[in-house]
C-alpha cells in the first residue's frame, strides 16, 4: 500500500481555493472586515457551531465579524494544517487574542485567548459559500477565567461540585415538573 | 469551465485515498456496534486520539481502548453519524454529529440522563490505510447545555444574564447575589410564558 502515490496534483480549483484561503488571512489579521468579506459571496452561510449561530449573506457575517474583532483587537488568525478536495477547503486552525471587548456576553476580562479551532469550507469561483466553523466555548470560557481547569473534575472537590451540579439539576427538574403538575392540575 | 473536464482524472480518488475514506467509513461502522476490537484494528499501533477541547489525548491500543470501553459506558446508545468526508493524501476530515444518553459518569461527571447532539470535525492522519491520528473538535459548553448544567445561549444573553456575567467579571463577590436574581427572573418569565 505504501507504494501508491498518496497525492496526485490539485486541480486549478483546489490550487485557487488553497490560494484564497490563505490570501484572506492577511485581512483577518489586519482586522479588515471589508477585505474579509470581499472573499465571501453574497450567499455564504456560515454555521458558527459553539454559538449555535447561522449567517446568511455578507451582511451577517459583518456583523458577527464586527464583534469578533471589537471584542479581540488584536485577533490573530493562524491556519496550522489545511487540505483541499475539489470544492472543499478543511483547515485546523488557532485564534489568538486580548479579550478586551465583551463577547458571548461577557464583558472585557483583558485575558489573552487561544481559540483551537477547526472549520469545513466550499467555495465558489474563489470565495467562500459555506463555512462550518467549530471551536470549544468552554475552552474561551478558561481562558477568560471564568471556568475552573478541566483537570480540577479529577479532583475530590471538584468530582463533589460535579454531582452537586447534576443532583441541583436533577432537583430543579424535579420541583419544575412538580410546580407545572400541580398548575396543570389545576 | 473546462476545468473539471480537464482535471477530472485527478480529482477522482487514488487507490490509497479510497483505502483511507474506506478504513474511516469502517471505523465509524465499528464505532456504532460499539466494536472496540474493531476500532482498534482500523488503528496504526502508534494511533493518537486527541479530543481537543477536552484536552485529552489518547495512545494505542492500550490507551484508547480504555477510553472507548468507558465513553459507550456513559453513553450505551451512543451513535455517530458521518455527514461529510473530504479526503487528500494521508488526511481524511469527517464531519459528522455524535448522538447519545448520558446514563453513566464519564469524565467524572455522574449520569444526567441527557439525550446529546454534539457536531464535531475531525482531522484524520493516515498511515498505510490505518488511522494514526484523530483530532476531534468540538464544543464542550453546548455539551454541558444539552446536559443541564449550563443555562441555554439566549438566558446567557438576556439581560440577567448578561448582568450575571458582568458581576462575575467585575467583582466577583457579587455575582452569588446577581445568579440568584437572574434564577429568580428566569423562573418568573418561565411562569409568566407558561401561563399565556
Amino acid at each position: 500500500l505504501s507504494d501508491l502515490p498518496t497525492t496526485l496534483e490539485l486541480t486549478e480549483t483546489e490550487l485557487r481555493n488553497l490560494r484564497t484561503v490563505t490570501d484572506v488571512l492577511t485581512y483577518w489579521n489586519r482586522q479588515d472586515l471589508e477585505g474579509v468579506l470581499s472573499y465571501y459571496d453574497e450567499s455564504i452561510t456560515w454555521l458558527n457551531i459553539a454559538l449555535e449561530e447561522t449567517y446568511r449573506g455578507k451582511a451577517e457575517v459583518r456583523v458577527f465579524l464586527r464583534k469578533l474583532f471589537g471584542a479581540f483587537p488584536d485577533l490573530n488568525f493562524e491556519v496550522t494544517y489545511k487540505i483541499a478536495r475539489g470544492d472543499n477547503v478543511a483547515e485546523q486552525w488557532f485564534i489568538r487574542g486580548t479579550h478586551l471587548g465583551t463577547f458571548m456576553g461577557i464583558p472585557a476580562t483583558h485575558n489573552r485567548v487561544e481559540i483551537p479551532g477547526m472549520s469545513m469550507a466550499e467555495l465558489r469561483d474563489g470565495k467562500f459559500v459555506s463555512d462550518h466553523f467549530y471551536f470549544d466555548a468552554l475552552g474561551v470560557l478558561r481562558d477568560m477565567a471564568l471556568m475552573p481547569p478541566l483537570s480540577v473534575s479529577e479532583t475530590l472537590p471538584g468530582r463533589y461540585a460535579l454531582r452537586v451540579g447534576v443532583a441541583g439539576r436533577r432537583l430543579v427538574n424535579g420541583v419544575w415538573g412538580l410546580v407545572n403538575g400541580l398548575r396543570g392540575g389545576r | 469551465m473546462s476545468e473539471t473536464k480537464l482535471h477530472a482524472d485527478t480529482s477522482a480518488l487514488t487507490e490509497a485515498e479510497d483505502v483511507n475514506s474506506a478504513t474511516v467509513r469502517q471505523m465509524v461502522g465499528y464505532l456504532n456496534a460499539h466494536n472496540v476490537a474493531g476500532m482498534l484494528s482500523c488503528f496504526d499501533d502508534e494511533m493518537e486520539w486527541l479530543d481537543v477541547p477536552m484536552e485529552a489525548s489518547y495512545r494505542g491500543a492500550a490507551q484508547i481502548g480504555p477510553f472507548l470501553d468507558s465513553l459507550f459506558d456513559a453513553f450505551p446508545n451512543l451513535d455517530y453519524e458521518l455527514t461529510h468526508m473530504v479526503t487528500r493524501g494521508d488526511s481524511v476530515v469527517a464531519q459528522f454529529r455524535m448522538r447519545g444518553t448520558h446514563q453513566n459518569t464519564f469524565y467524572g461527571l455522574p449520569a444526567t440522563n441527557a439525550a446529546v447532539e454534539i457536531p464535531c470535525l475531525s482531522m484524520i492522519t493516515m498511515r498505510n490505510g490505518k488511522m494514526l491520528s484523530d483530532h476531534c473538535y468540538f464544543d464542550n459548553a453546548m455539551i454541558l447545555r444539552q446536559m443541564g448544567l449550563m443555562p441555554p445561549l439566549d438566558v446567557t444573553l438576556s439581560p440577567p444574564g448578561r448582568a450575571f456575567l458582568w458581576a462575575a467579571v467585575k467583582g466577583k463577590r457579587m455575582a452569588p447575589l446577581l445568579g440568584a436574581a437572574a434564577v429568580a427572573w428566569i423562573a418568573l418569565s418561565r411562569l409568566r410564558k407558561g401561563r399565556s
